[in-house]
């Protein structure tokens, strides 16, 4: 096969899915092995994290009326590791997989995404599987819409995707943000729709909270799952437009740093 | 054709407060087909020229197109991710360029010679190991421009035999830039060659001619 790269729109797509599709297979044995656990590690670990922190939160507070603490948890804690982990994962992963540029078909934008594909896939199906497990044990309900909790995760993952790249790429540009990014990404914490649910904050402070898009889009994704059994506030319009937008401004960001990456 | 027009690379010193002009103005033509010897003294910048050829890095300013497929610098191990296994690394590849995996590996296997190794992370190997590994598989991807580095030295004697039939004798028809300290494989197989010094390439009219400014410097 001659391996052509000036090509059209279609069969420039095709190339990145192909590689991309390599890129995904090559970092689950990297990071997982094939000794032990192996690749059940992708949904263990994360698992593992969940469930301590809800037998933690349950021993310290009970729930609100009907809603059990660990029940909220099980729900909202994994909107939590999309943009946590996945920072972790994508931050400086050019430089170390430089290397890989090598191959010309391989593009630093396609090790990112691969990165990203594998971390945000691995945390839903984790969720899948203790959601699943929780509704058997009597911890979690069925969704009381199915349809828009999983819009709503949709608009989680649409933000976080938006948020790693971000946080990647300022992290490319900045020591300082690199060596910090911890820090924001605990104090961010308050502001992830998690730990502050839209109904305990009176107005007009709420409609601040919502402005941050995270915050409706979590609110999103409880609305289908407890449907009237919790007050929810989102603007789908605003989460739409603002996802968007920050979306945009990432993949720019996002450029200008790949470009710095490879001048050096 | 691959065409590099008013390449210019520098890389940042003194923690990014000023820099250093690595490529200064690099413009070169290479056609279909053609053999090219690029020489040079150590850190005259052909490793660099080689990265910006090979898309790994970017110019600060100036063009590089090219409509031809270009291989990664052969030999060159150090494209292999060390946690792999040799196998891995064959695989990670055929999925990359969209090759046959069963044909590449049979070629691997025959090739290198590796046997069990092959099963082995490359982190282990030695680096006559991986540049066999390295060139083998790339092999088995139709490339039209093969860049070979220096590096390809460090193989013994019947695997620079087996490169030589596989690469200079079978792929003939290809074009080839081979970047390198020593004359001996730039004399043996380029028609054109080019010097570079101090950030300056000459294209000059004969290999020969080359060799003698290079000797000179």
């Amino acid at each position: 096969m001659i391996a052509k790269y000036r090509s059209s729109f279609f069969e420039q797509f095709r190339i990145q899915r192909r590689v991309i599709w390599a890129l995904i297979l090559r970092e689950m044995i990297t990071r997982f092995g094939r000794e032990g656990l192996g690749i059940i590690w992708m949904i263990a670990e994360p698992a593992m994290f969940i469930v301590g922190v809800m037998v933690i939160f349950s021993l310290l507070h009970s729930g609100e009326a009907g809603n059990s603490v660990a029940e909220y948890l099980a729900v909202s804690y994994p909107t939590l590791l999309l943009w946590r982990n996945g920072t972790g994962r994508v931050t400086k992963a050019i430089e170390v997989n430089m290397a890989l540029l090598h191959y010309r078909p391989v593009r630093p934008m396609d090790i990112i995404y691969s990165r990203i594909i594998l971390e945000f896939a691995g945390t839903t199906a984790t969720f899948l599987f203790l959601y699943l497990i929780f509704i058997a044990i009597g911890v979690c309900q069925l969704p009381a819409d199915l349809y828009t909790m999983l819009i709503g995760w949709l608009m989680v993952v649409w933000f976080c995707f938006a948020f790693v790249l971000t946080m990647a790429a300022l992290a490319e540009l900045s020591d300082t943000i690199e060596r910090s990014s911890h820090i924001i990404l605990y104090l961010m914490l308050p502001f992830s729709g998690v730990f502050l649910a839209a109904h305990l904050v009176p107005q007009p402070y709420r409609d601040y909270l919502l402005l941050f898009p995270l915050v409706d889009c979590v609110e999103w994704f409880h609305a289908g799952y407890y449907g009237v059994r919790m007050e929810t506030y989102y603007y789908p319009e605003y989460t739409i437009i603002a996802n968007l937008a920050f979306t945009l401004f990432a993949l720019a960001l996002t450029n200008i740093s790949i470009k710095r990456v490879q001048s050096i | 054709m691959l065409e590099l027009i008013n390449v210019c690379k520098t890389y940042p010193i003194h923690h990014g407060k000023s820099e250093r002009l690595i490529l200064n103005n690099i413009n070169l033509c290479i056609q279909r087909g053609e053999k090219w010897g690029i020489l040079g003294r150590n850190g005259a910048g052909k490793s660099t020229l080689i990265r910006l050829i090979n898309g790994v890095e970017v110019p600060k300013s100036g063009t590089i197109t090219s409509d031809m497929s270009i291989s990664w610098p052969l030999a060159l191990g150090s494209t292999f991710q060390g946690s792999l296994t040799g196998r891995d690394n064959v695989k990670l590849v055929s999925r990359i360029y969209n090759v046959d995996f069963n044909k590449t590996m049979a070629l691997v296997e025959d090739f290198t010679e590796l046997g069990a190794y092959l099963n082995e992370p490359v982190k282990s190997y030695s680096s006559g190991m991986s540049s066999r590994l390295a060139f083998a598989i790339s092999m088995s991807v139709e490339f039209d421009c093969f860049l070979i580095d220096e590096g390809m030295s460090v193989g013994d004697h019947r695997f620079h035999q087996k490169c030589d039939i596989e690469l200079f004798e079978k792929r003939g028809d290809r074009a080839m830039i081979i970047v390198a300290h020593q004359v001996d494989l730039i004399r043996a197989h380029c028609d054109h060659a080019a010097v570079l010094d101090k950030g300056h390439l000459t294209v000059c009219d004969s290999v020969d001619e080359a060799i003698q400014i290079y000797e000179g410097l």
